[in-house]
């Protein structure tokens, strides 16, 4: 019996016909070259195709630069649904210079709320791009840390904002100068309080996370009241906070006697932290959380702040490294837990042996430097 | 500074783990082998049981070599590390070192221009292989270690020129005397009296090592002596007018004891500030200082030939005696006062 092209075929040739006439057809084709895809998701497909590149698209331009809210707010979503997901379409928008009218939309407190909260919006998006450096190099984060501050902003475009910023701050290259401004620091953690939205507690302990590197920026971040908050959101249940608050304190204690002794005595709930990170390494944990907590304790203890025969160090910070390093876990959380677990147990000076040689066995008892084991600081490693 | 063998040894009988981090460094990946191998070089850090029990470990060495040549310069530098660590045992120095060659890998990690980082970590490990008992150290020699660790002493990083003059230190101990002269003359004296001003006050005391261990036979002391006699006595003489800490003075004193003792020419009694450095420090209040200026000049005076007397005679003129008698009666105060 002669059968008929099934319908999902003649939909995918129909695309692929589209997709040749809109340019797009590259990355069309790779994803459905190998496989037949359910109908919905051919129509899916379809319906994202009929959105034009936005280069292709001159028009909505004029109507983003419209003085009229309607027609700058029909742009706005149109750049919105174009830009997201698609890091070629993100890198048109800023090469085509569109930044700054999204800016100045954004920050506009005589513009519609949505309008303004859909130009961060795709502000975020673009600095989940490729070309974050060229949103710096033109003073995005500057304006992102203005728009936060704006007193009675608006709590949905201060997340949104935050995102943003979050999405900036990931990249090492992203200016910190700006951020580490006492008022700044104090005024971003202040956002993550109590009754902030999930999204804004944890956008604010990605951001200082990604700022907590040297020394000056240790101490920056304390200074702010850092170790409080993160005492609290170390205690979250949501992992999208807990896990860049346990890597912030480990940030912040690394090296770092003065913060650490802070944190050895800051308390949440009548618990210290050292005792919530304990509990933190708990088999019923996330293994990425019993690292990091495990990883906070050991940077405690090498810090100075915790003996090494603290019983959290010697019965829980230490087994729980060495559980991570067996062939039950992923490559990379038994590498970092070898590398961790190597700090942990690491002496400080490395040991080195030296001969001294004296003439006469009655000089020897002279040699007070002739131990054959003999101690060379030779720097951390 | 903290040695915390106990978490080494906790950890390491804790679960496993060193068969955990030996089928770790199998893994591939190179933030797995480095993981592995800096938590090796801890664990191995101080006990020699771990490090027995580490190198134990079904083709462990071979894959610490392999990671030795690794395209990772991280990598590199872990194993080292290791190894480094794995160097402190006498026992493995003298049998798995010397079955595995380890030496000729190290010393071609220094033909490719390494990092101060690994240069340091290798030269270290060098400075063990470099001992008396290990068997490494005639191969090292033959390998042009010496023109190495004397450009060493040269470096701008103050670690690397201490890791020099420690290893040249370990090559002189009870060494030929052809390598003796090899060090003197491929350092040169200058070199030799520079490191004495050096600013790392660690850098001068190996360097003082490195004096000691050259005089350190009658024959030997009196070829340098013969050659550079002068110039040994400035430099010690300049240590002890220095304002250096009573240990690198200690030092100096100890190398004044040796030539004192086995020398054939008088270079201690014919030097006038050594004499009155010697009798200063007889009765100084710093303990370091008094025992070894006490134990340099007994070597003088015990010394029994021809010139004994000359040399009592000239301890007497320089007020040595007077000094020595003052020593006892503080020595006889203390005694009645504890």
């Amino acid at each position: 019996m002669r059968r008929g092209i099934p319908i999902d075929v003649l939909l995918y040739s129909l695309v692929m016909l589209v997709g040749i006439t809109m340019g797009s057809f590259n990355v069309m084709v790779s994803g459905l070259a190998y496989t037949r895809l359910p109908l919905y998701s051919l129509l899916t497909l379809f319906t994202s195709l009929s959105l034009q590149d936005v280069e292709s698209s001159r028009s909505y331009l004029d109507e983003l630069f419209s003085t009229q809210q309607d027609k700058c707010q029909g742009a706005m979503v149109y750049l919105k649904n174009a830009v997201i997901g698609s890091n070629k379409q993100k890198s048109s928008v800023i090469s085509q210079g569109i930044v700054p009218r999204l800016v100045a939309l954004m920050k506009d407190e005589s513009c519609d709320l949505n309008l303004r909260r859909d130009s961060a919006i795709v502000i975020a998006s673009l600095a989940q791009g490729n070309e974050v450096q060229a949103l710096i190099d033109a003073g995005l984060v500057t304006d992102l840390l203005q728009a936060i501050a704006v007193p009675n902003v608006d709590p949905r475009l201060v997340e949104i904002c935050l995102k943003g910023l979050r999405y900036i701050y990931q990249h090492s290259f992203a200016p910190s100068s700006q951020l580490h401004r006492n008022s700044v620091l104090v005024h971003l953690i202040g956002l993550a309080s109590v009754d902030s939205s999930l999204e804004v507690q944890a956008s604010v302990a990605n951001i200082l996370q990604s700022n907590c590197h040297s020394y000056m920026e240790q101490m920056a971040l304390f200074r702010a009241g850092a170790v409080p908050l993160l005492a609290r959101l170390i205690t979250s249940p949501h992992l999208s906070i807990k896990r860049p608050s346990l890597k912030c304190l480990a940030g912040l204690c690394f090296t770092n006697r003065p913060v650490s002794d802070s944190v050895c005595t800051t308390s949440f709930d009548n618990e210290t932290v050292p005792d919530i990170l304990t509990c933190l390494t708990s088999r019923a944990r996330p293994v990425e959380i019993q690292l990091t907590a495990a990883r906070c304790l050991t940077y405690l203890h090498r810090s100075g702040s915790l003996e090494a025969v603290d019983p959290r160090i010697e019965f829980k910070a230490l087994p729980c490294l060495v559980r991570l390093c067996t062939a039950d876990f992923d490559e990379e959380i038994r590498a970092t837990a070898a590398e961790t677990l190597a700090y942990l147990a690491e002496v400080v000076a490395l040991l080195q042996l030296r001969l001294v040689s004296g003439v006469l066995t009655r000089a020897t008892h002279l040699l007070s430097l002739a131990d054959r084991f003999q101690l060379a600081a030779l720097g951390r490693d | 500074m903290q040695i915390d063998s106990n978490l080494q040894r906790l950890a390491a009988i804790s679960n496993h783990l060193i068969s955990s981090l030996s089928s770790l460094l199998h893994c591939g990946s190179t933030a797995a082998k480095q993981g592995a191998f800096r938590c090796f070089a801890s664990l191995a850090a101080n006990d020699e049981e771990i490090r027995k029990r580490i190198i134990e470990m079904d083709g462990l060495m071979d894959g610490v070599l392999a990671g030795l040549k690794d395209s990772s310069p991280d990598v590199r530098l872990a194993s080292v590390r290791c190894l480094h660590s794995l160097s402190r045992s006498v026992q493995q120095l003298r049998t798995t070192f010397q079955d595995h060659s380890v030496w000729r890998p190290l010393m071609s990690l220094l033909t490719y221009e390494p990092s101060n980082e690994l240069l340091t970590v290798v030269t270290s490990t060098i400075c063990n292989l470099l001992l008396e008992f290990s068997p490494a150290k005639e191969p090292l020699l033959e390998s042009g270690a010496v023109e190495i660790l004397c450009e060493l002493t040269q470096n701008q990083d103050s670690a690397l020129r201490l890791n020099g003059c420690w290893a040249l230190m370990n090559m002189a101990f009870q060494a030929e005397p052809h390598v003796k002269t090899n060090i003197i003359n491929t350092l040169g004296t200058d070199r030799l009296f520079q490191l004495l001003g050096d600013s790392d006050t660690r850098v001068i005391m190996k360097t003082l090592g490195l004096l000691r261990n050259l005089l350190s036979s009658p024959q030997d002391i009196d070829n340098i002596m013969a050659e550079h006699g002068a110039k040994v006595m400035a430099a010690v003489n300049l240590v002890l007018d220095s304002a250096y800490s009573s240990e690198v003075k200690e030092q100096a004193l100890c190398i004044i004891g040796n030539i004192g003792a086995e020398a054939q020419s008088d270079h201690v009694l014919d030097d006038e500030n050594t004499l009155k450095k010697l009798g200063d420090f007889l009765v100084n209040k710093d303990q370091k200082l008094h025992t070894a200026a006490f134990f340099a000049i007994v070597q003088l005076v015990h010394k029994n030939d021809v010139k004994a007397s000359h040399r009592k005679q000239r301890l007497r003129e320089a007020g040595i005696l007077a000094r020595l008698e003052e020593s006892l009666q503080t020595c006889k105060t203390r005694l009645y006062m504890e």
